[in-house]
């Protein structure tokens, strides 16, 4: 198991050494539309009425992405 | 193997998370083009108090401080200041379109860095970096995004290196 | 011995860590919003359930790094089948009403409050949630918290978050009062694939205790002439998983594809697949259009029957474990005011008028304990404001 986390953990950063979009290249994930649950609020609500009619929950993702602004 | 883990976690974070800004040294010296193709050069600035600030169209902080990048100019173009802003969008349009929405006039130069040469001379990491190069061309002070307090301390740096 | 001296060590690395890397990662990772979100929501399906769900949610920023949030909002429920339970289960009529209402109309008011804070630490993002809900029959406390840590030039960011709930049960026609407890925790990753390409991999982990049950559900079992009525039985934990992945494509300049698939799967035996689909795109500089669609498939509970002919250990008649899948479909749009819209609220630019209308299918093996169909259609109306300040 150990070792499963340790793979996991070198993925991660050999994935964000392999892969570097710079800031001023991000104009397109900089969009709203390209931003993970940019409103949350709505994002909740439908959770809400999911969770009430069926038997799953979780593994939804959370908020992120953007511009690779400061 | 727990430490042995943890152990190459820091290695490989420590050179992550360290990065060199440039402060104290020597700015890079360039040649840029305006988007009518006037050529603009760091060295004409030599003597002067300067921010130069990196920013794209697109960008949400940048598009706050661009009022207060000409506020700064108005406020202190009379003492040896000015400010030189590099541009990375990829078309002009884009930046005339932002200019339209700004309603005072544009006081100071702007660089269309179209190919995105220049933020790699100076280490840029995110949008906006805004830099004040003292008289001698010396990088001394980095400022990265935009937010509230950002004027003050921006304004407090400019006067320190004006008064120098 | 050893392997406390072992986390002693690491931990002091650890804080070394910290310690060197915050002055070299200057600037703040997550934008702080000062906004008013007003929410007006509606639900309805064929099962006879209506709710209304208005919310509103302020954020404020208190200084260049700091945010704080609150909101609140009230669930008005209104539900047929608790009524149909009322009149069927000889144990109510004799139960008065002690939170409200009346014994025959069981109507919901539900409130909920909630406060958080964000703060940016160099490049880390902490926020800290707090909420209680409160109505006639449950009560609710949560703490969350989640981590935000961008690595490489924000091209990677990890996200840590947990959430506890404690939860007390107290139906109108029971006299007791039962906990439920929940523990989550999550990880999420999410990575820069490309200029146009964004994905993001989460991963939750979630351990119940305590009475799951709907305390107004009832297990009917006939034997000849005769009828028994008695209340379900679940084992009172669970652990439940899922691992989803979802991808952005940005597909041209001003439409974006989004796909997603979760897997998830518990230790009441009920796995599901879900695939979920999103077109967005930009109809104008102030109009923005969202399409989705979403498919779900999940295995029933292995002590779900869809009818019991004897009392049994466990017996659950909740459709919600039942076999079964979904289907939902839902169109939006978002508008941004603009000084030159001659209509009220909308001719400002810091407003945007929020609204979609939905569709959901739900197909069960069996039919529902209660209204007796396998086939769930719901109509989901929502409509906002967001204004900035």
């Amino acid at each position: 198991m150990k070792l499963f986390y340790l793979i996991i953990f070198f993925l991660i950063f050999l994935i964000s050494g392999c892969m570097v979009v710079q800031p001023w290249e991000r104009e397109r994930l900089a969009d709203p539309n390209m931003i993970f649950d940019e409103n949350p609020i709505e994002k909740g609500i439908k959770e809400h009425y999911i969770n009430i009619r069926e038997g799953s929950e979780g593994g939804n993702g959370s908020q992120g992405g953007g511009c690779g602004c400061g | 193997m727990f430490k042995f883990f943890v152990n190459i976690i820091i290695s490989i974070i420590i050179p992550l998370s360290v990065f060199s800004q440039d402060i104290g040294k020597d700015a890079p010296d360039f040649t840029g083009y305006s988007a009518s193709g006037d050529t603009i050069k760091l060295s004409d600035y030599k003597g002067k108090v300067l921010v130069l600030d990196f920013w794209a169209s697109w960008c949400k902080p940048c598009k706050e401080e661009f009022p207060f990048l000409i506020e700064l100019y108005n406020q202190y173009s009379k003492k040896d200041f000015s400010v030189l802003t590099i541009n990375l969008d990829d078309e002009s349009s884009k930046i005339i379109k932002f200019l339209s929405h700004i309603s005072e006039e544009i006081p100071f130069k702007i660089v269309f860095d179209k190919e995105s040469k220049l933020p790699a001379l100076y280490n840029v990491d995110a949008m906006p970096s805004s830099f004040i190069i003292d008289k001698k061309g010396v990088i001394r002070y980095l400022n990265v995004g935009f937010k509230s307090d950002d004027k003050s301390k921006i304004t407090a740096e400019i006067e320190k290196y004006l008064n120098n | 011995m050893v392997h406390k001296e072992a986390v002693a060590a690491v931990g002091k690395k650890l804080l070394f860590l910290l310690l060197i890397s915050m002055p070299a990662i200057s600037y703040s990772q997550e934008e702080l919003n000062n906004e008013i979100q007003v929410n007006f929501n509606s639900y309805f399906d064929n099962y006879h359930l209506t709710v209304f769900y208005p919310s509103i949610n302020i954020s404020k920023t208190l200084d260049a790094n700091t945010s704080l949030n609150a909101s609140y909002l009230v669930d008005a429920i209104s539900s047929a089948s608790m009524k149909m339970t009322f009149k069927v289960d000889g144990i109510t009529s004799a139960t008065p009403n002690k939170q409200g209402g009346a014994d025959n109309t069981p109507d919901e008011l539900r409130h909920q409050v909630g406060f958080g804070i964000t703060r940016n630490i160099s490049a880390t993002s902490i926020s800290v949630n707090g909420m209680y809900s409160i109505e006639h029959d449950y009560s609710s406390k949560t703490f969350a918290s989640n981590l935000s840590i961008p690595f490489a030039k924000k091209n990677t960011i990890v996200q840590l978050g947990f959430t506890r709930n404690w939860d007390k049960v107290f139906p109108q026609n029971r006299f007791w009062t039962k906990d439920r407890n929940t523990t989550v925790l999550n990880l999420g990753l999410t990575q820069i694939l490309s200029k146009s390409i964004i994905t993001q991999l989460d991963f939750s982990f979630t351990n119940m205790d305590g009475y799951m049950l709907d305390g107004y559900q009832v297990v009917r079992i006939i034997t000849g002439p005769l009828l028994q009525i008695l209340e379900p039985v679940e084992p009172d934990k669970r652990i439940r998983r899922a691992a989803g992945i979802r991808t952005n494509f940005g597909i041209s300049k001003s439409s974006t594809i989004q796909i997603g698939y979760r897997y998830y799967w518990d230790t009441w035996d009920i796995n599901s697949h879900t695939i979920e689909g999103t077109y967005k795109t930009h109809l104008s500089d102030n109009l923005n259009l969202t399409l989705e669609l979403r498919q779900y498939f999940q295995t029933k509970a292995y002590f779900f029957k869809p009818e019991y002919l004897v009392p049994e250990t466990f017996m659950g008649v909740d459709s919600k474990l039942n076999s079964g899948y979904t289907t939902d479909f839902s169109i939006g749009i978002n508008l941004k005011g603009d000084k030159s819209f001659n209509f009220p609220l909308l001719n400002s630019d810091k407003v945007t008028f929020m609204a979609s209308l939905g569709v959901y299918h739900r197909h069960t093996d069996s039919p529902d304990w209660v209204i007796r169909l396998q086939d769930l259609y719901a109509i989901l109306i929502n409509f906002g404001f967001k204004f900035s300040i």
